[in-house]
């Protein structure tokens, strides 16, 4: 039943991916920040725990972006 | 039509298309609202550096080139600089910059549902140039009424939508009841963003019963409920007598689940999806009974609340961290949470690693189910704005007017509404399907990557 990925399939799997893209870029750093704040608001530890996090995020954000990239570009 | 490549092309497009877009409502709001215009075009400028900025990223890491250190950097300053210095600015307005920022993510999404159905914009244009011009009068259309009856205070906020709840409309000023179809509009000028389904109107009928009550306050619940029994009944209807030589509704059901199979089993690989595929199915055939239920009048989306598809997302999240660890390992899991270190490198990064990677983790089921509710709540308050909107032109007396177009642009967007049903609970299971292969175990990678041992991509 399952046999070769036929090509629209690929063209789905790229769609979904690509789509991904903008939402994993976005949602990062905001989670990142988010959680930041709330071991900071406990740790009370300023802002820099928010700030660390928050770049963390985006690091993390580019990071599954190139990740998801490399994915849909991998024939298979 | 050329081959797609996906990226470049595609992103090109998307922020011209956002270009055009942001310009186009910048000019129609310039003359009353000059302050909303401009934070508007600033939010896209925002968004149109930082996609510029991370395609040169992209392109280095995966050329493997060096330099993006410095290029970070100067995105670092100029991208989230300038958001701060907006954010300091006074005069900035939150919702258009917000609106700005996300209108090549919007415009990105579009295009790449564009590239799923092979409809690019050369395609658009061969189908002549009026459908453009249709849709920019309709632009206008929905911009200039909405402005200019203007109490939309929270129909794009979520909070407001779900926190004025419906039954509190009724209950709080309960010499004005609103059965049928002015209930529409209470609802409407009230802020919540959904149409009257059968609970809001049971409970407008008989608001002090507590059963009716608690079913009005859990509609999410009890919408996802139907779906699900809904769902359970089809199924059971079609395959109780199942027969070697199908009837028309076993045969349909067959062919969505082959279809389904096949799709999932294209990724996965024909040992894993004998396994996964009974959830990812049942999430696309749950997920397809709950957004297709909200197009039936008196029914509700359950996936237009973030709480249910947060809730599915969670559920993915939690079988795919599962799998990782049943496959990998404990300490397999651990390693590949903290970025795999082979050397002392590796090792010094990992308090840097570490986050990073359950920070990404942690935005594949946030990504799935904002998408998800983004746009099912989206198509439902599209539609909700025009039922609105007709429902203010009938009491001002201008039925005649008023009825046809806006009957004819609500089924439009219904029919929109019933493809994105389809193309979403397909996008949810698909991407489900991507994470959990990227977790399993699989030999056959790229030239560069290939292992003897099993691992997860990373």
């Amino acid at each position: 039943m399952t046999g070769k990925t036929p090509k629209k399939v690929t063209g789905w799997r790229q769609v979904g991916l690509l789509s991904s893209i903008p939402f994993i870029l976005a949602l990062a750093p905001i989670i990142g920040f988010v959680i930041g704040q709330q071991l900071d608001r406990h740790f009370r530890t300023g802002p820099w725990l928010g700030i660390i996090l928050l770049i963390l995020g985006f690091v993390a954000g580019v990071r599954e972006t190139i990740k998801i990239v490399k994915l849909s570009q991998q024939e298979d | 039509m050329q081959t797609p490549r996906p990226g470049r092309d595609i992103l090109d497009r998307a922020l011209r298309a956002s270009w055009l877009a942001a310009i186009f409502i910048a000019l129609v709001l310039a003359p009353s609202h000059p302050y909303d215009a401009l934070s508007l075009l600033a939010g896209q400028l925002i968004a149109f550096l930082h996609f510029i900025f991370l395609r040169k990223i992209v392109k280095l890491f995966t050329e493997k080139r060096g330099g993006a250190g410095a290029l970070i950097a100067i995105k670092l300053v100029l991208v989230y600089g300038g958001l701060m210095a907006l954010m300091s600015w006074g005069r900035v307005q939150y919702a258009p910059l917000c609106a700005g920022f996300a209108l090549p993510f919007a415009a990105l999404f579009l295009k790449s549902m564009m590239l799923a159905f092979g409809a690019g914009p050369a395609s658009l244009m061969r189908r002549g140039k009026p459908a453009v011009l249709v849709a920019m009068f309709l632009a206008l259309a929905v911009t200039s009424p909405a402005r200019a009856a203007d109490p939309l205070p929270s129909t794009s906020g979520t909070h407001g939508a779900t926190e004025t709840r419906p039954g509190d409309a009724a209950t709080s000023d309960p010499s004005h009841p609103q059965p049928g179809a002015n209930a529409a509009e209470a609802h409407h000028e009230e802020g919540a963003a959904e149409l009257p389904n059968w609970l809001v109107i049971l409970h407008d009928w008989n608001p002090g019963n507590p059963v009716i009550n608690w079913l009005d306050e859990n509609q999410v619940i009890v919408f996802a409920w139907i779906a699900g029994f809904l769902f359970l009944f089809i199924s059971w209807i079609a395959m109780r007598n199942a027969k070697m030589v199908p009837g028309v509704l076993q045969n349909a059901i067959e062919w969505m689940v082959e279809s389904m199979e096949n799709i999932a089993g294209g990724l996965l690989g024909e040992k894993h999806i004998q396994r996964h595929f009974p959830i990812i199915g049942a999430l696309f055939f749950y997920i397809l009974t709950i957004n297709m239920l909200g197009i039936i009048p008196g029914m509700k989306s359950a996936t237009s609340s973030l709480d249910l598809t947060l809730a599915l997302a969670l559920i993915t999240f939690l079988y795919v961290q599962f799998w990782g660890i049943r496959n990998l390992g404990i300490v397999g899991y651990l390693d590949h949470l903290a970025g795999s270190p082979r050397d002392a490198i590796g090792w010094a990064m990992l308090p840097v690693m570490l986050p990073v990677h359950v920070l990404g983790e942690l935005a594949k089921p946030v990504s799935l189910s904002c998408r998800l509710f983004g746009n099912i709540f989206g198509e439902d308050t599209l539609i909700v704005v025009f039922v609105g909107a007709t429902a203010m032109l009938i009491k001002a007396s201008l039925v005649a007017l008023a009825v046809p177009p806006m009957a004819g642009i609500t089924a439009l967007f219904m029919m929109l509404q019933t493809l994105t049903s389809i193309v979403q609970a397909l996008i949810f299971s698909l991407l489900a399907t991507v994470y959990l292969y990227m977790m399993l175990p699989h030999e056959e990678h790229g030239p560069d990557e290939s292992h003897a041992e099993p691992h997860a991509t990373h």
